[in-house]
C-alpha cells in the first residue's frame, strides 16, 4: 500500500486541488489521442461540428471499422471532462459499423477542435 | 506467467468479473468534494493480485529449474491468486470487499465500488475503488488517518 497523499492523477484525470476549488483536466490524455491519430500538428477549428454537413449511413464503409471504433472510444473517454464534444461524439457514434470517409472527416474535426482547446 | 490460458471454466475458475468504479462515479466524488470543500486523497496497492485468496483448488507444475529431486511428479497447490490467472482480479476484489465489511465501511447500495463509513457527529468517509487504486474523501481528517493506518496494515507490501 502506497500513500500518494492528495489525489493528483487518477485514471487519466489530472486533478489540482486548491483553496478555490478542484480543477480536473485530461490534457495529457488528449495529447496522447492527437499523437495516436497523427494529428499533433493539424490545423485548428473553433467548433467541433461542421455547419450544414449531414452524415448518412454508408452501405460500404471504406474506413477500417476497428480504427474508427478506437477513435470514437478514445473521444468518448475524453467527454468526461470535455462535455462540449459530447454531442458530436454521440453523432459519429452511430456510424461505427460501416464508417466511410465522411464519418472519419467528422471525427477528425473533433480532433482539430481538441487541438485548439487543449490548453 | 501462471499459464492462465490453460484454465478451464467451471473447473479451474468460476466467476471472473470484478466490479470497478465508473468514470462518472469518480467525477461525482470530485464534485461532492468540491461542493463541501473537502480534500481527496489517494492510495495505491502494490502487487495487488497477490493479495487475493483463491476459492478454487488450483495446482501448478513445478517451475523449470526448480524441480525437486525425487519428487519430480509432484505439483504445488496454490493458496493465493497469481498474476495471469483468470480469477486474480475477482479474488482481489473479494478480498478488499471483505476488508471493508469487516471494518464497518459499508458498500454503497446505489453505486458499486463506493464504500461509505459513518461515525458519530455526522462524520463521514467516502472511498472509491478502482481495482488497486483508491481515492477517499470526507468531512473528518482524523477518519482519513485511521482509515489509512488500518488499510496500510491490512495490505502490507511484504508477503
Amino acid at each position: 500500500m502506497t500513500d500518494i497523499d492528495l489525489m493528483t492523477y487518477f485514471l487519466g484525470l489530472e486533478v489540482t486541488q486548491k483553496e478555490e476549488g478542484i480543477f480536473v483536466s485530461q490534457t495529457s490524455y488528449a495529447k496522447d489521442i492527437l499523437e495516436r491519430f497523427k494529428m499533433e500538428s493539424c490545423n485548428l477549428v473553433l467548433t467541433p461540428v461542421e455547419k450544414g454537413v449531414e452524415l448518412r449511413k454508408s452501405k460500404v464503409g471504406n474506413v477500417d471499422p476497428t480504427y474508427f471504433k478506437i477513435l470514437v472510444g478514445s473521444l468518448r473517454y475524453l467527454t468526461c471532462t470535455r462535455l462540449d464534444i459530447l454531442y458530436r461524439v454521440g453523432l459519429i457514434n452511430r456510424y461505427m459499423e460501416t464508417p466511410d470517409q465522411s464519418h472519419l472527416n467528422a471525427a477528425k474535426r473533433i480532433l482539430r477542435y481538441i487541438k485548439g482547446i487543449i490548453n | 506467467m501462471a499459464k492462465g490460458y490453460k484454465q478451464r471454466e467451471g473447473i479451474d475458475y468460476g466467476k471472473v468479473f470484478a466490479l470497478v468504479a465508473r468514470l462518472e462515479t469518480i467525477r461525482l466524488m470530485i464534485s461532492l468534494a468540491a461542493q463541501y470543500i473537502w480534500k481527496i486523497y489517494q492510495l495505491d496497492v502494490k502487487s495487488t493480485f497477490l493479495n487475493g485468496f483463491l476459492k478454487e483448488e488450483i495446482y501448478v507444475e513445478q517451475p523449470l529449474g526448480y524441480i525437486e529431486a525425487e519428487n519430480e511428479n509432484k505439483v504445488y497447490k496454490l493458496k493465493k491468486a497469481f498474476y495471469g490467472s483468470k480469477q486474480a482480479p475477482r479474488a482481489w476484489n473479494t478480498r478488499i470487499d471483505r476488508y471493508f465489511q469487516d471494518n464497518e465501511i459499508e458498500k454503497c447500495p446505489y453505486k458499486h465500488a463506493i464504500y461509505v463509513k459513518k461515525e458519530a457527529y455526522d462524520n463521514i468517509l467516502f472511498v472509491c475503488l478502482y481495482v488497486d487504486d483508491l481515492i477517499f474523501t470526507g468531512n473528518n481528517p482524523p477518519m482519513f488517518e485511521d482509515f489509512k493506518k488500518s488499510i496500510v496494515q491490512e495490505f502490507d507490501d511484504r508477503h
